[in-house]
């Protein structure tokens, strides 16, 4: 990859994966710092990044690992600023997407990434469950459980359907 | 539900998308001063990795460096010792405060190896640099350290391994160098006669940089080619 080809790609890619981080940690400074980050390391290490059929891919693993290590740091003091802050009301998205990114932080880690990963990225289970590090039957809990929990919390019309846990099984 | 959550959270993703704050040249930049950074940490690693290995070195030719006159090794004389004068350079002897007791605690390292003579690749690399030996490659030294032991003026100083009648200096700055089987090795920018001895040619304005970079009591370490 030329330096020209580097910076077009990644000119095209970042705000894709920007709004995919987002959505994995509903934090816009955080997705933008994650993602560039994440570049960084694709172009400081070109020839592992390169040997990688799917550039965007690794430059996506890179950043949603680097956001789980930064999530881990900072849980602490997260769940701190929760006890003391009102939700955040976001002016922008509509209501429905702060409603769903209210809910997806609602998530446990590994469900949200889980939830991210398969339904946003359209990564199989199999591959969730390779870039997570958890078995397979892990994965399909976690996609399980983590959409009932958004059913629940996005509101009455949506909860009102039956949670179909094995109908909801996954592909 | 599955596919309205995929509808659901791509229409997020779209809707919560940033373009680049930053130039993909910066990106590429600050990746670079990383890789260098990188690179010095692996240098200096490398080079801690030579300082332990020329201790363990040390420690095995001490072992056996009880020569008759009793001599502290090569790299500790000089630590504890000024620098000889150039006028007594012509045979420097080491610190006579230390030439009755043979080698003291030889776990005491050498303060810090300096840089590197390696015969296998034929350069010399004092603080970062690394300069080609023109010629030269003493067959009376041993694997380990080395030590400064003086820096001569040969338009002053007449050195018995350097004859005026055989050898012509285009520098007549030298540096001697002992190792710890105490065999003189002169490093300068000469040429001889013959290449044998222990002499290390460098080029003319290489050898007056090695001759300001090093001092007395400085340590280097030897690597011996393996043929």
């Amino acid at each position: 990859m030329t330096e020209d080809e580097f910076d077009a790609f990644y000119a095209a890619a970042f705000p894709r994966l920007t709004g995919q981080l987002y959505a994995f940690t509903g934090d816009h400074g955080e997705a933008q710092d994650v993602v560039q980050e994440a570049f960084v390391r694709a172009w400081d290490r070109r020839k592992s990044f390169l040997a990688d059929n799917a550039p965007e891919a690794w430059i996506r693993t890179v950043a949603v690992r680097l956001a789980v290590s930064r999530w881990r740091r900072t849980r602490r003091w997260l769940e701190l600023m929760r006890k003391h802050l009102p939700p955040e009301s976001t002016p922008g998205p509509g209501p429905e997407h702060t409603a769903l990114v209210a809910a997806l932080r609602k998530l446990p880690q590994a469900q949200r990434l889980a939830i991210v990963l398969h339904h946003l990225c359209d990564l199989s289970v199999e591959q969730v469950a390779s870039e997570t590090g958890a078995p397979v039957g892990t994965v399909k809990a976690r996609l399980s459980r983590g959409r009932a929990a958004l059913a629940q919390h996005l509101g009455p019309d949506e909860a009102d359907e039956p949670v179909r846990k094995e109908g909801g099984r996954v592909r | 539900m599955s596919d309205e959550l995929t509808r659901a959270l791509r229409e997020l993703a779209a809707q919560n998308e940033t373009p680049p704050t930053v130039a993909g040249t910066q990106i590429r930049s600050l990746a670079a001063r990383r890789t260098r950074r990188r690179r010095t940490t692996l240098a200096l690693g490398t080079g801690a990795a030579a300082l332990a290995l020329a201790a363990v070195a040390l420690t095995l030719n001490t072992g056996t460096d009880t020569g008759p006159d009793h001599r502290p090794p090569a790299a500790t004389p000089h630590l504890t010792s000024p620098a000889p004068s150039p006028s007594t350079s012509g045979s420097p002897a080491p610190s006579p405060s230390a030439s009755g007791s043979p080698a003291p605690s030889v776990s005491a390292v050498p303060t810090a190896i300096i840089g590197t003579v390696d015969f296998e690749k034929h350069t010399l690399t004092i603080d970062g640099r690394t300069v080609p030996i023109a010629a030269g490659s003493p067959t009376l030294l041993s694997a380990g350290v080395m030590t400064v032991t003086a820096k001569l003026n040969l338009d002053r100083d007449s050195v018995a391994a350097l004859p005026k009648t055989a050898c012509k200096t285009a520098d007549p700055h030298v540096v001697e160098l002992r190792d710890t089987g105490r065999t003189s090795i002169y490093v300068g920018a000469f040429s001889c006669s013959d290449d044998s001895g222990a002499r290390i040619r460098l080029d003319t304005k290489d050898a007056v940089w090695l001759y300001k970079s090093l001092k007395p009591g400085d340590v280097i370490a030897v690597v011996l080619s393996q043929a």
